[in-house]
């Protein structure tokens, strides 16, 4: 019996395979519970080309695709950063391409598409940048676009999978696609989402992302799973060209007498039980521990209740209110996305103005006549907290207040990134809103630690 | 399932122990019994409420806040609500919205709400035109604004369980919790019969789990099972870990038990989990050895009109092939004569338990069963090509399309009747 290759939920089955022919085939183990040799299903392309180089007969079982041919209907010019990266791709077929927010990373890939010919699968973090992606798609190719997540299940040659609803089904469909293209990639290496890619016996990997470093430095694993960088540009290097000129402003803002008083009080009832506990979030495991130590005395329960009043106070208080209120009056006539750190904040801001308001909670078909409203000008404010900190395109915005966030640089990087594509004569503004002689002061001095917020791009106040 | 800041455990000397609660005990069962029946009760009324409702039961007691918020976790799972946003709100919001940006535009120019009048101010008053806009009071119109989210949502449907049900329940998530962060268990099975062992290898099956079993050579049974998932010989990884979480209560199942597993709770250290059937949680899943399908009662109904001196029946037994390997056939056809054959049927999913069967019962010197194999299966190059040089299967194997007849099966019969003379 010939050799032949099998996929069984995420792995390759290695039938037939004879003494001699072991040594070339590396990475093959042995599997006592199924009496077979085993390969993770990424390991596919590795194990081909060795058979192909050393010449052994085999009957692949294991690929259900084959090439295929998807015409443009739509000429694309690319620019030529966009070349460069198709053609630093195209030589290995596999690679991490690193372009700021609004370079284009939908247009290469689409470019890619074609010139691969393969079955695709693109994965995306959210259901937002799955409508996103399958409205381009259907602009340029002539085919249906499949799509899984969000309540659809309609698999096609070109499928839009939120990475959630992939590792779902990569057990089952990791035999199906030949090119898979990972956005916003530095999802990737998560302890689960990594699967989606070490699942699937696609031969050609490309990952798009505007910030592929990790703070866990796992940005080893994505280039691993995905392929080396093989392209990388900035915004400050785009900045006035393909990506608009920008201007961040950071306002401390005094909060009201009663709010600080508050925050005061809470604050040093937090601060006391550190020092109490001798808790130091210098150390590793601290977050763990101040977990724990609160959960363990009526004190600790105090203690915990206080750090998120005076944590909410700095994030939330009625002095950022008011002045979010007078920037919306200063702006009138712009498009500005409002970001908070959480829903509760984003839902407060808008019941308290009016608007509307864009979370996890908000359904999808809302959702998109948010986003409509909101580029055709209807909607002159929309509020979000997270979800569209990744990848969604609204060109049209150029105002971005942060009333609150993270410490995270790529959150802050992303939320910048949202303001910044190009339309003629536009000028992007982005206000950071701090509280002042609070916390959070220290957040926003970690999160702004990246060339986007110190580059020669910035433009002067 | 419980959320990690909801698992109560203690570690001590690189092991780790779930903290279970006593389900005798009068508190927890009172607990148990009073969130159940307000969760019964609670099917039209809306989520904030019944969550406020829960809350003010659970500060009546004086058990662990992780505990009660743990019930009440194990309870929401169980509950329905209505997360379709109704049409009113819906409506409401666009006509909000489109009034507020056509308010800010007509105003762009006049400065009504010029960012030079205090802000206060502008704000008020434009709140207050907002709510005329509409009708309402401003305070109204924040309220019903956004009222179709979670603390407004309709409990649907409960799935109703009794006090006691909700404690074994609870200590069940609390290992399920553990386990869910585990990268394998070790099943230890000293007494289980064949009947219980087919129904956890079905367990296993379903989700989508691979076993090592080593065997008590002595008594002819399986005595331990490795148990994790395909790509675990390849990278440590906790991916098996809800599959590991879900097959759990299955292993409650069995009459004695030893579970070993290793769990990694915190980012760098493991920590060995032992639990036994002393543990005394009882499983939430039902056995379903009585379920029948129905090809099967097809198959049983032709037997008795076209070959009444064979009759087909659910397998209880498991069938011991080469090396260490285990077959659990799905039913068993009894001669008139009293000898009796397992049938094992393939199906198109089955590709590759196929060609491991057939590459094993090749090897075997006596027939131990006989096997059916939907056509299907054939577009497979392997399984044709395997079919094709199989001896066994030409005597004993037999092809279906949708549902195995008495004339496939009649000749294969005959052989192996003929063998055993």
């Amino acid at each position: 019996m010939n050799l032949s290759l099998q996929f069984d939920k995420g792995t390759i089955l290695v039938y037939g395979a004879e003494k001699h022919q072991l040594q070339f085939l590396n990475g093959l183990s042995w599997d006592e519970r199924t009496n077979s040799f085993r390969a993770p299903a990424a390991e596919y392309r590795k194990l081909v080309t060795d058979l192909r180089k050393h010449k052994i007969t085999y009957n692949d079982n294991a690929r259900k695709f084959s090439a295929l041919t998807f015409p443009l209907k739509k000429k694309i010019t690319p620019r030529s950063f966009q070349t460069e990266a198709a053609e630093a791709w195209i030589s290995e077929k596999r690679g991490v391409v690193t372009l700021p927010t609004g370079a284009g990373k939908t247009i290469l890939a689409v470019m890619l598409i074609a010139r691969i010919g393969r079955p695709t699968l693109i994965h995306v973090p959210t259901i937002d940048l799955m409508g996103q992606w399958n409205a381009v798609l259907n602009e340029y190719f002539d085919i249906k676009i499949g799509l899984l997540g969000g309540g659809v299940n309609d698999i096609q040659l070109i499928t839009v999978a939120t990475y959630d609803s992939a590792l779902l089904h990569v057990p089952y469909r990791g035999d199906q696609f030949g090119l898979l293209v990972f956005d916003e990639c530095h999802h990737l290496p998560g302890e689960q989402f990594k699967f989606t890619a070490l699942g699937s016996i696609a031969p050609f990997r490309l990952g798009l992302t505007a910030t592929p470093e990790r703070s866990d430095g796992k940005e080893k694993v994505l280039y691993e799973l995905c392929g080396p960088l093989c392209y990388e540009t900035h915004i400050d290097e785009l900045s006035g060209k393909t990506l608009a000129p920008y201007l961040v402003k950071t306002i401390e803002v005094e909060m009201l007498p009663e709010d600080r008083e508050q925050y005061e009080i809470s604050r040093k009832c937090y601060t006391d039980f550190l020092g109490k506990a001798r808790i130091s979030f210098k150390h590793p495991h601290s977050w763990s521990i101040f977990l724990r130590r609160t959960s363990e005395s009526q004190e600790g329960r105090e203690a915990f209740k206080a750090y998120l009043m005076q944590k909410k106070l700095s994030q939330a208080s009625e002095a950022k209110e008011e002045l979010l209120w007078k920037l919306i009056l200063n702006h009138k006539g712009e498009r500005m996305l409002i970001f908070t750190q959480d829903n509760e904040m984003a839902y407060r801001i808008g019941r308290k103005f009016y608007l509307p308001v864009l979370t996890h909670h908000t359904k999808l078909p809302e959702r998109e006549a948010f986003l409509t409203a909101f580029r055709n000008g209807e909607y002159p404010v929309l509020i979000t907290s997270k979800v569209l900190n990744e990848g969604i395109d609204v060109p049209e915005a150029n105002v971005g207040v942060i009333v609150s966030g993270s410490g995270s640089i790529r959150e802050h990087v992303q939320r910048l990134g949202r303001i910044l594509r190009a339309r003629p004569g536009k000028q992007a503004l982005l206000y950071e809103l701090v509280s002042k002689d609070t916390g959070e002061y220290f957040t926003n001095q970690r999160r702004r630690q990246h060339r986007a917020y110190e580059g020669p791009a910035l433009l002067q106040d | 399932m419980l959320t990690k800041d909801l698992l109560c455990f203690r570690t001590k000397s690189g092991k780790i122990q779930p903290k279970f609660i006593d389900t005798t005990a009068p508190k927890f069962l009172k607990i148990a019994f009073e969130l159940s029946e307000l969760f019964s009760g609670s099917v039209g009324e809306d989520r904030g409420t019944l969550e406020n409702r829960s809350k003010q039961v659970l500060e009546g007691f004086t058990v662990g806040v992780a505990v009660g918020r743990g019930l009440e976790k194990l309870l929401i799972d169980r509950t329905e609500f209505d997360t379709e946003s109704k049409n009113e709100v819906l409506e409401l919001r666009e006509k909000v919205f489109r009034n507020s940006s056509a308010l800010m535009r007509k105003h762009e120019h006049s400065g009504a709400y010029d960012s030079d009048s205090s802000e206060k101010d502008s704000l008020e008053s434009y709140r207050k035109a907002m709510a005329g806009s509409i009708g309402i009071t401003s305070e109204n119109l924040s309220h019903q604004l956004y009222s179709d989210l979670p603390p407004f949502q309709k409990v649907m449907k409960f799935r109703k369980i009794t006090g006691e049900a909700l404690l074994h329940r609870y200590n069940c998530a609390q290992v399920q919790g553990l386990l869910l962060r585990s990268e394998n268990i070790t099943v230890k099975l000293p007494a289980s019969s064949a009947a219980s062992m087919r129904q956890l290898l079905k367990y296993l099956r379903f989700n989508k789990l691979l076993a090592k079993i080593s065997f008590d050579h002595k008594k002819r049974k399986p005595l331990f099972m490795q148990i994790d998932g395909p790509l675990s010989m390849f990278l440590q990884t906790q991916k098996y870990g809800l599959n590991l979480a879900n097959f759990f209560p299955a292993v409650l199942h069995q009459p004695e038990w030893e579970l070993d597993a290793t769990v990694r709770i915190h980012k760098n250290r493991t920590y060995i989990m032992q639990l036994d059937q002393s543990c005394g949680i009882r499983s939430h899943l039902s056995q379903f050895l009585a379920y029948v399908p129905e090809e099967i009662k097809k198959l049983s109904q032709q037997l008795a009109k076209k070959l009444p001196d064979w009759t087909l029946s659910s397998s209880n037994d498991f069938v011991h092939l080469s090396g260490e390997n285990l077959c659990f056939p799905d039913y068993l056809l009894k001669h008139i004569s009293g000898k009796k054959v397992p049938l094992e049927l393939f199906h198109n999913w089955h590709s590759a338990p196929l060609l491991n069967r057939l590459s094993q019962l090749d090897e075997q010197k006596e027939a131990p069963l006989l096997i059916g194999i939907n056509r299907s299966l054939l577009k497979n190059t392997d399984v044709a090509n395997k079919l094709e040089s199989s001896s066994y299967f030409s005597r004993f194997g037999f092809l279906f399309r949708d549902v195995p007849t008495t004339t496939m099966l009649l000749p294969r019969l005959e052989t192996w009747l003929r063998s055993r003379l």
